[in-house]
């Protein structure tokens, strides 16, 4: 049913042909195209839009912007469904679907209003006082406390919508669509200049919409704004976002703005975009981000219909919607003058305009006194009435020096009320640029001083309040920003502007009371987490004399709105309570966002397959053929083990560990980072960077490295092989190849750049096949027939070149099992072919592809260490028994001095042994932490943890390593292992649990 | 996110660079030659200024090259950007240069200092 | 399954993308045409542009002048030489070209301080053009590439998405070259596909 009593004839930008049907709290109703939520709504005649935070007390729409701290709804349903977005920026469409919030059962009749009741159990910081006995009942209270004091839902599944993100570069970025930020357009446009503008609302323009009061060059405010737009619209290099917030602003004039392209989850194409984050690098920024209209704070200035002046004339020449049926305007200034001239314009009845200055003067009150509009100058309202609805209020005169109310009692009916108490620059950009605020006395409020980074400030964001400065500003800051990014060109004429002028306003930050020994009624500041003055006055008298303090104490400021409409005037109440003003109490940070945002835009399409990229390698389709299972070693997808049907893990294991040293086992070690060195200096360069000796490595041959710090902690290791003369091909972990390289070239280029040595990333250019097991040189054999693989011709830890399976290959025989191995390294192209063809000719000595966890069984069988699960950056070569790698005789390597400091020499370092369980089945879980003393529950003092734990059925039973205190003396000793339910007992033993006698091949 | 001029290269996001920690900590000649509070100074004492620092990052995602830089620690401006060999050239950073503890610290004293270009 | 037989030496072998492409489709007229320049050869050159001999004898192997200014490539019949930093180049040359110019550099340099890499099979490139590949790339990288700073010519290292690339510029079309690490070119072909799939993708073999 398309009601819309409260629609005005003829008046605002809404589009009468398209009618649309939105739900609210169940109920159908019709607004038009143009429309947000909010006017919608009021066009229906409803104020009442939600109960308030904490004493659950209904409220209304208060604004017509992003500064909305009451009209917080839910929007949407399912996993869809976004809570506490504000309906005065929510773009009508039709099929929308929106509910209250915090309410139950219903927005009319809700319990938690017993909260009002029981304020005196809530005062500032009543989480710290009234709950906290008995200690142990804060559980319950807590949640009692979170179900009534609450926004909306969080959807509880995946966001069915598109996000999308986008870098983006300009010259000059203007934030803000008003008068200013459009001409700043204009003029930066007109050069040529890259320009992005950028506005929150639905439709450019800002106060042009609603101040409807002006000409410019003749024309109306609107058709001035279209004008421009069509011009802007016509330059290819000017870009118009509308519906998008400036939501951050960081270092080097990079900014972030949130794009709402369309409304979601609207049964739309799976590529249709919701929101577009844009990363956005401006040379020059100008923020034209406006004012704030401040409320006023008196006795219960919360009721539905109480809403702010300038908010009221745009729902009124915006959107033609009617605040009500008895007008009251209540103001400090001469905003509320224009919105009674726009009230009575259109034939709204107004009941008069409060004024708290004594002797208003000027063209606007001129106009006023002439229409025979009520006025009182010098009056207060002290308190109003009405529950759902506001029904009346009561004025009084004000003394002097506005501290006490006098005389005789007015009572005075109305539907609505529009306050002002002034207006409050946006600078929350410009504050979060690293910019200087200052206080302005005249007008009571911060303005932008020293900018820290290459913007500028225009219009009213700047202090500027009338409508040709703005322009003027607007102009002026655009051809300057764009002449500045080397765009030439003249500004356009400073047009010519028909405005009233505005006065002076008379602050009062809180209405005196009627009666100064009662003190029953709130006075809000902070509407949307229920803050009023008086809990800000106790929380100073309790000694929170910090704004970021008492901001914590009161919740003052943390709503999702931030404290848009009240920190100043917080400010300047705990001024004066401390009796000191607003410049002296500071103010608090600014931080992104500038509106609540959704999560989802960050993460953008950083989701589900595209979260992270998944690296595999050449060999990949074959292991997923093979039914292999996967594990994540850093980014890489590798084969984990390959289960035959109806196998365990454990069974899978072993029978890989088995065959490895049994017959044969192929393993795809493709992963291991893979570096191209040359140089003259490449021995040189190796030798400084290795803890062992690298210079006299003969071609043909290659050997371990262990890596340092220059903390002489272990940093990776791997094999390095002297190619020939002054090539070598280094290999790394597979997690360490990155920042082995950028190691590498650390060193190369800033210390040692006198050496002449390269290093090339080839981790991929290769694929490496490793086979090993006793059978592994017949199946070589077979497939490189040209190749002498004899002990003598191709000796461990040497290198050769040739055809394996007709592929040109580089073999190593290096060893990760002690076993006799050979990986065999072919460009990528052929990697999977290798595979095929070993896998094909290995048939008959069943050879085995096993994956990452056999490996890990077979090194520690063989008592070798993994970089990164033997240690963790605490740990040196000496703690892992590995003396033997590091050269006594070098005077100097990355590490080496390091390795003598005195805390290096301690006997109880954590040094790394080998444990075996009592219980020979039992695998004891990895990270599990070691204890000497056994204690009936904890503390007890730990002294290690295991790093490496399985079961190894080359040894039929469990073996583990660890890191314990002084471990190397605790060998032969009996420890434990406290587990939640039981606890293990382990022998401490060396780390070498198969081949004692070293008679393995490769050992 | 701090836009940064990589000196072959050109502006780029910082998500492109390595941070490097404080610039003009040489690696002593000899470091047996130092005892072990001389050595922990080389290896773990660093500057923490408030306002101007000297500092090396690593245009990891682009040319890989190693780079000073003169960066304002409570405004983020940089003044200055000069290659990895050679010493400011502004006043600003001169000044902080010349004037760094370090510069007077025994460590240093051992080390032979560097030909900067 | 591609069909490889290991007893071919000259058989061209596998390219990462070789099964992604096939999976993939879309309209001609699309925003965006994705292709992938299989196994071209690729070097990686490292020498001292401040010798002059390095860069002559450089000179007579490839025919062109080494890119010495940042950002830049050049181009000629034979291979594109990339800028990668002051002392390092990416020669990508035509499938199977990259041994003789391997050799050729090996050959000339052998007196002077240098480094040849083969590194063909490190990376692929994916060629991507059409009039929305320009929004698309900007979707995951903060290089301005807009006509104005970005030309023909140029070319960068940087991030696409949460890949590091070589991104370089052959025409006004615009097209451009993206030189990915091969395993990261699934993800990326997969990233190019969701990102162009608002435009239309037509996949080009």
């Amino acid at each position: 049913m398309n009601k819309q009593l409260f629609r005005v004839k003829d008046l605002g930008q809404v589009d009468r042909s398209k009618p649309l049907r939105f739900k609210f709290d169940g109920k159908f109703f019709v607004g038009y195209r143009g429309d947000t939520l909010a006017s919608a709504l009021l066009a229906n005649g409803i104020h009442l839009v939600g109960r308030s935070f904490k004493y659950h007390r209904p409220r209304g729409i208060l604004s017509a912007g992003a500064e909305e701290p009451n009209a917080l709804v839910q929007v949407g349903e399912g996993n869809g469904t976004d809570p506490n977005t504000r309906a005065t920026q929510i773009k009508l469409e039709d099929g929308l679907i929106v509910k209250s919030q915090n309410r139950w059962p219903s927005l009319l009749l809700d319990l938690g209003y017993i909260n009002n009741l029981l304020h005196r159990l809530l005062p500032a910081g009543f989480y710290y006082k009234t709950f906290m006995w008995p200690s142990s009942w804060w559980m319950r209270y807590e949640y009692w406390i979170r179900r009534i004091a609450g926004l909306g839902e969080a959807p509880k599944g995946a966001d069915p919508d598109r996000y999308e993100k986008t870098h983006a570069h300009c010259d000059v970025l203007i934030v803000g669509g008003g008068p200013a930020g459009l001409s700043a357009a204009l003029a930066a446009g007109k050069t040529g200049a890259r320009v992005v503008l950028v506005d929150e609302q639905d439709s450019f323009g800002g106060s042009l919409n609603s101040n409807t009061d002006c000409t410019v060059d003749e024309h109306t405010t609107l058709d001035w704004r279209k004008r421009t737009l069509a011009i802007l619209e016509g330059m290819p290099e000017v870009i118009l976002l509308n519906r998008t917030v400036a939501t951050g602003y960081y270092d080097h004039n990079f900014l972030t703005l949130l794009e709402t392209v369309s409304p979601g989850q609207q049964n739309q194409s799976e590529y249709k975009t919701r929101q577009r984050l844009w990363k956005i690098r401006a040379k020059r920024v100008v923020l034209a981000t406006g004012a704030l209209e401040r409320p006023l704070v008196f006795k219960d200035n919360d009721r539905p219909g109480i809403m702010l002046s300038a908010s009221m004339r745009a729902y009124l020449n915006q959107y033609g919607v009617s605040p009500g049926n008895r007008v009251l305007l209540f103001t400090n200034n001469d905003d509320a003058y224009r919105t009674a001239i726009s009230l009575k314009e259109n034939n709204i009845p107004i009941a008069g305009i409060v004024d708290l200055r004594e002797d208003p003067t000027g063209e606007l009150v001129d106009r006023i006194r002439h229409e025979g509009i009520a006025l009182y100058p010098g009056y207060a309202i002290v308190s109003t009435t009405g529950h759902l609805r506001i029904k009346s209020v009561r004025i009084m005169k004000l003394n002097d020096d506005g501290t006490k109310v006098i005389g005789n009692a007015k009572d005075i009916t109305c539907d609505c009320i529009g306050m002002s108490g002034g207006w409050n620059p946006t600078v929350h950009l410009f504050s979060q640029s690293g910019g200087k605020l200052e206080w302005d006395d005249k007008f009571e409020r911060f303005l932008p001083k020293i900018a820290n980074q290459p913007l500028i400030s225009i219009g009213a964001c700047n202090g500027t309040q009338s409508l040709s400065d703005c322009l003027k500003d607007g102009l002026k800051a655009g051809a300057e920003s764009a002449r500045a990014t080397n765009n030439k060109g003249r500004a356009p004429g400073t047009p010519r502007v028909v405005e009233s002028k505005c006065n002076d306003e008379r602050a009062i930050w809180i209405i005196p009371r009627e009666n100064s020994y009662k003190k029953n009624g709130k006075y809000f500041v902070d509407f949307q987490n229920d803050v009023t003055a008086s809990d800000i006055s106790l929380a100073a008298r309790e000694g929170y004399r910090s704004v970021e303090h008492l901001k914590r104490y009161t919740t003052m400021g943390m709503g999702t709105d931030q404290g848009k409409t009240s920190n100043v005037t917080a400010l300047a109440i705990l001024g004066e309570t401390l009796g000191t003003t607003a410049p002296n109490i500071g103010h608090t940070t600014f931080r992104p966002p500038y509106t609540p945002a959704t999560i989802g835009a960050y993460a953008g399409r950083n989701v589900g397959a595209l979260f992270d990229p998944i690296r595999t390698t050449a060999m990949h389709e074959h292991h997923e053929e093979f039914g292999a299972k996967f594990e994540h070693v850093s980014q890489w997808m590798r084969a984990w083990y390959y289960p035959k049907p109806n196998e365990t893990m454990q069974q899978t294991i072993n029978r890989e560990v088995k065959a490895a040293r049994d017959s044969i086992g192929l393993l795809d070690a493709s992963t291991l980072g893979k570096i191209d060195i040359k140089g003259l200096d490449a021995a040189e360069f190796l030798n400084r960077i290795y803890t062992n000796s690298w210079l006299k490595l003969a071609p043909g041959k290659a050997r371990y490295g262990l890596m340092l710090k220059e903390d002489g902690m272990v940093m990776d290791d791997g094999v390095t092989t002297h190619l020939n003369s002054n090539h070598y091909h280094m290999t790394t972990t597979t997690g360490g190849a990155a920042s082995v390289l950028d190691w590498l070239e650390e060193w190369h280029q800033t210390e040692w750049p006198d050496l002449d040595v390269y290093f090339t990333s080839v981790t991929e250019h290769w694929a490496v096949a490793s086979i090993c097991g006793p059978n592994c040189r017949s199946l070589l054999a077979e497939l490189a027939p040209e190749l002498d693989l004899s002990d003598e011709a191709f000796p461990f830890m040497t290198v050769k070149e040739g055809d394996v399976a007709g592929i040109a290959a580089r073999i190593f025989r290096i060893s990760f099992t002690g076993e006799l191995s050979f990986e065999i390294n072919v460009p990528r192209r052929y990697g999977l072919a290798l595979w095929q063809a070993l896998i094909e000719k290995g048939e008959k000595y069943d050879i085995c592809p096993y994956g990452t966890e056999a490996m890990h069984v077979l090194r520690a069988e063989k008592g070798f260490i993994i970089v990164g699960q033997e240690t963790d950056g605490t740990v040196t070569p000496h703690d892992l028994g590995m003396d033997w790698i590091v050269s006594k005789t070098k005077h100097d390597f990355i590490g080496k001095r390091a390795l003598s400091r005195s805390d290096m020499l301690k006997s109880d370092r954590k040094q790394l042994v080998g444990l075996l369980n009592e219980n020979e089945n039992e695998v004891i879980p990895e990270g599990s932490q070691i204890v000497e003393m056994l204690q009936p529950s904890p503390p007890m003092a730990m002294i290690g943890h295991i790093t490496s734990s399985y079961y190894s059925p080359n040894c039929n039973r469990s073996i583990a390593m660890a890191l314990i205190k002084g471990g190397k003396a605790r060998i032969g000793k009996t420890l434990h292992i406290p587990l939640k339910n039981k606890t293990i007992k382990v022998k401490v033993t060396d780390t070498l649990f198969l081949d004692k006698n070293k008679e393995l091949t490769d050992g | 996110m701090l836009y940064i001029e990589c000196p072959w290269c050109g502006f780029r996001d910082d998500e492109e660079f390595h941070y490097g920690g404080e610039a003009h900590i040489q690696r002593p000649t000899d470091p047996n030659e130092l005892n072990d509070e001389e050595f922990s100074e080389y290896l773990y004492l660093k500057s923490n200024p408030k306002g101007v620092i000297l500092e090396r990052w690593l245009h990891s995602r682009g040319c890989r090259r190693w780079f000073n830089v003169l960066r304002n620690t409570v405004t983020n401006e940089i003044t200055e950007i000069y290659p990895i060999d050679t010493l400011p050239n502004s006043k600003e950073g001169t000044e902080y240069y010349g004037q760094n503890w370090r510069r007077k610290s025994s460590v240093e004293k051992t080390i032979k200092p560097r030909e900067y270009k | 399954m591609v069909d490889v037989s290991p007893n071919k030496k000259e058989n061209e072998g596998i390219s990462p993308l070789d099964s992604l492409i096939k999976l993939s489709g879309g309209p001609q007229d699309g925003g965006i045409c994705l292709k992938e320049h299989r196994h071209t050869g690729k070097l990686v050159l490292r020498g001292n542009p401040n010798d002059s001999r390095f860069t002559k004898l450089v000179y007579r192997v490839l025919g062109n002048k080494l890119p010495l200014t940042p950002n830049t490539f050049v181009q000629n019949k034979q291979q594109t030489t990339i800028w990668l930093g002051p002392d390092e180049w990416l020669i990508n040359c035509f499938p199977g070209d990259e041994s003789t110019i391997e050799n050729n550099l090996n050959n000339s340099l052998s007196k002077i301080s240098n480094s040849v890499t083969n590194v063909s099979d490190n990376s692929t490139i994916i060629q991507i053009s059409g009039s929305k590949a320009r929004t698309v790339i900007m979707k995951g990288c903060s290089i301005d590439i807009h006509p104005r700073t970005f030309q023909p010519g140029q070319a960068v290292q940087s991030n696409l998405a949460l890949a590091l690339i070589v991104l370089w510029q052959i025409d006004q079309k615009p097209t451009y070259n993206i030189l990915v690490r091969s395993s990261f070119s699934s993800y990326l072909w997969q990233w190019l596909l969701d990102a162009g799939a608002e435009f239309g993708i037509h996949i080009e073999k």
